[in-house]
C-alpha cells in the first residue's frame, strides 16, 4: 500500500446508490484522470473500470456502497487507484468471478476480468459483510 | 441542563404559550417580507402560516417534555417531519437554500427578543441562547440537509428525463434509417429503445439500419449487451446494421474486456456509414459540380 504518498489532486468520493451514481462516477473518473495527465485511452480505461465495478455493486451487492478515486505517486510515476466498496453479501468465489463469461446475474461475465485487464492491479477483499476492490493504473 | 438553562427552557415554553399569536404573526411576516420581490414570491401566505403555527406546537411540546443536551433530530419527531416536509416543498418550488434558512434563524432573533424583554440578566441571557442554539441550529440543519437531497433528487430525475427523450428514429433515405444513440443506456432504456427500433424498421421496412454511438459517453460491458441485443434483435428483422462513430478508445477498451459485438459492419464516422449505406442500396452518390463543369 501507499497510503503515505502525496495526493496530487484531492480524492473523488461518490457515494453509489443509483445508475445515476455510477455514470456519474464514470465522468468524474474520465476528467480526474485526464486531469492527472493520463492518455485519452488510459483515461478512457480507468473511466470504463469504475463502471464496471460501480454497475456491480448496483447488480450484485443489494446495497449503498461507493467510490473514491485517488491519484499518488509511485517512485516517479502518478498511480490513480480506484477503491470500490459495498456492504452486499460477497464474491462467492473470487476465482471463478475472474473468469470470462462467468456471471450470477445474465450480465456478459466479462466486468471483472475486463477490469483485470484494462488496469494494472486488482485486489478484491470480500466476504459476506461486502467487499472491497482496489485497481490501480500507472500512467 | 444546568438550572439557567431549564430556567430559559420554562421561559421559552412559557412565552410560547402567552405571546403565540404575536410571535407567529412577527414572524410569518417577516418571512413572506423576505420572500416578496424574489422571483419565487408566490407563496400561499395562510399555508406557511398554517405550518408555522404547526411549528410553534410541536416546539412547545418539544421544550415541555424533559428536554435535555442530548435531544437529537430523529425523523420520526412529528417536528423534524414538518420541516422535511416544508423543505422538500420549498426546493420542488426552486427557492433558494438561504431563504429555507432564514426560516429558522429568523423565528429564532424574534423568540430571543421577546425573551429580552422578560429577563436582561446577563447570565440568563446566554443560557437562553444555548437552548435556542442547540434546538434551532440542529432544526436548521434538517431543513438544510433536505433541501440539498430533494434538490440533487430533482436534477438527477430531470437528467433522466431528458435522456428518455433522446432516442428517435430517423429515416434519412428510403428504406434507410438511423438511430443515433445519445447518452447512457441502462436497461431500462435499452428496451425502448429496441422497440422504437424494431417499430420503425417494420414501418418504412428498412433494409439498412445505421447505429452511430458517437454520443454514448462509455462502452462498458453492460452497455455493450444492450448494443448486441438490440442489433441482433434488429437484423433477425432482416436489415442489414452498420455501426458508427465508435472512437478508437471505445474500441480499444471493447477488446480489453474482451466483448466483441458479433458479425455487423462497422464504420468509424457516420459519413462512412451513410455512403456504406446507400451503395448497399444501390445508390450511387455523384459529385453534381463536378458534372456541371
Ligand atoms: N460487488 C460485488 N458483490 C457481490 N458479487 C459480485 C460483485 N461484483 C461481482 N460479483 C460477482 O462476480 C460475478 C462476475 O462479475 P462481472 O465479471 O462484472 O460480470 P457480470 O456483472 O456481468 O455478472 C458477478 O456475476 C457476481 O456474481
Ligand atoms: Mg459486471
Amino acid at each position: 500500500m501507499n497510503d503515505e504518498a502525496p495526493c496530487l489532486l484531492d480524492a473523488v468520493h461518490i457515494p453509489i446508490q443509483d445508475y445515476a451514481d455510477v455514470a456519474e462516477a464514470g465522468r468524474n473518473a474520465l476528467l480526474f484522470a485526464e486531469a492527472c495527465g493520463f492518455s485519452k485511452v488510459l483515461a478512457y480505461y480507468i473511466a470504463t473500470a469504475v463502471i464496471e465495478l460501480g454497475n456491480n455493486i448496483m447488480a450484485h451487492a443489494d446495497s449503498d456502497g461507493s467510490i473514491v478515486l485517488t491519484s499518488q505517486f509511485e517512485d516517479t510515476r502518478i498511480v490513480i487507484e480506484i477503491i470500490a466498496e459495498d456492504r452486499g453479501p460477497g464474491i462467492f468465489d473470487v476465482d471463478l468471478a475472474l473468469t470470462d463469461g462467468y456471471t450470477t446475474n445474465n450480465g456478459l461475465g466479462c466486468g471483472l476480468p475486463g477490469v483485470a485487464r484494462l488496469m494494472d492491479e486488482l485486489h478484491i477483499e470480500t466476504s459476506d459483510q461486502g467487499t472491497r476492490i482496489r485497481a490501480r493504473k500507472r500512467r | 441542563m444546568n438550572a439557567l438553562e431549564q430556567a430559559a427552557t420554562d421561559r421559552f415554553t412559557t412565552l410560547l404559550e402567552t405571546k403565540r399569536s404575536v410571535i407567529l404573526d412577527t414572524w410569518v411576516d417577516q418571512f413572506l417580507a423576505d420572500w416578496e420581490g424574489t422571483r419565487h414570491g408566490n407563496l400561499p401566505p395562510e399555508e406557511i402560516r398554517a405550518q408555522s403555527q404547526l411549528f410553534l406546537d410541536q416546539l412547545h411540546r418539544l421544550l415541555q417534555n424533559n428536554f435535555s443536551h442530548s435531544w437529537q433530530p430523529q425523523s420520526a419527531d412529528p417536528i423534524v417531519q414538518l420541516l422535511t416536509q416544508l423543505s422538500e416543498t420549498w426546493a420542488k418550488k426552486g427557492l433558494a437554500a438561504a431563504q429555507s434558512t432564514f426560516y429558522i434563524l429568523s423565528f429564532k432573533r424574534i423568540l430571543l427578543a421577546r425573551y429580552l424583554e422578560l429577563e436582561s440578566d446577563p447570565a440568563a441571557f446566554s443560557a437562553a441562547v444555548a437552548v435556542l442554539d442547540l434546538v434551532l441550529d440542529r432544526l436548521s440543519l434538517v431543513v438544510v440537509e433536505r433541501f440539498e437531497m430533494t434538490r440533487e433528487r430533482l436534477i438527477k430525475q430531470q437528467s433522466l428525463s431528458l435522456l428518455e427523450l433522446s432516442t428517435p428514429v430517423v429515416k434519412i433515405w428510403d428504406h434507410m434509417i438511423l438511430l443515433p444513440l445519445v447518452g447512457v443506456i441502462d436497461t431500462a432504456r435499452a428496451r425502448k429503445i429496441t422497440e422504437n427500433l424494431l417499430n420503425s424498421i417494420a414501418e418504412i421496412e428498412a433494409m439498412v439500419t445505421i447505429v452511430d454511438i458517437t454520443g454514448v459517453p462509455v462502452l462498458d460491458t453492460a452497455v455493450a449487451g444492450h448494443l448486441m441485443k438490440t442489433i441482433n434483435a434488429a437484423q433477425m428483422l432482416g436489415t442489414h446494421v452498420i455501426l458508427t462513430g465508435m472512437s478508437p478508445e471505445g474500441a480499444q477498451t471493447l477488446v480489453k474486456l474482451g466483448v466483441s459485438l458479433g458479425d455487423i459492419t462497422t464504420r468509424g464516422s457516420l459519413k462512412a456509414g451513410i455512403s456504406e449505406g446507400l451503395a448497399a442500396l444501390g445508390k450511387v452518390i455523384i459529385d453534381g459540380h463536378r458534372r456541371a463543369g
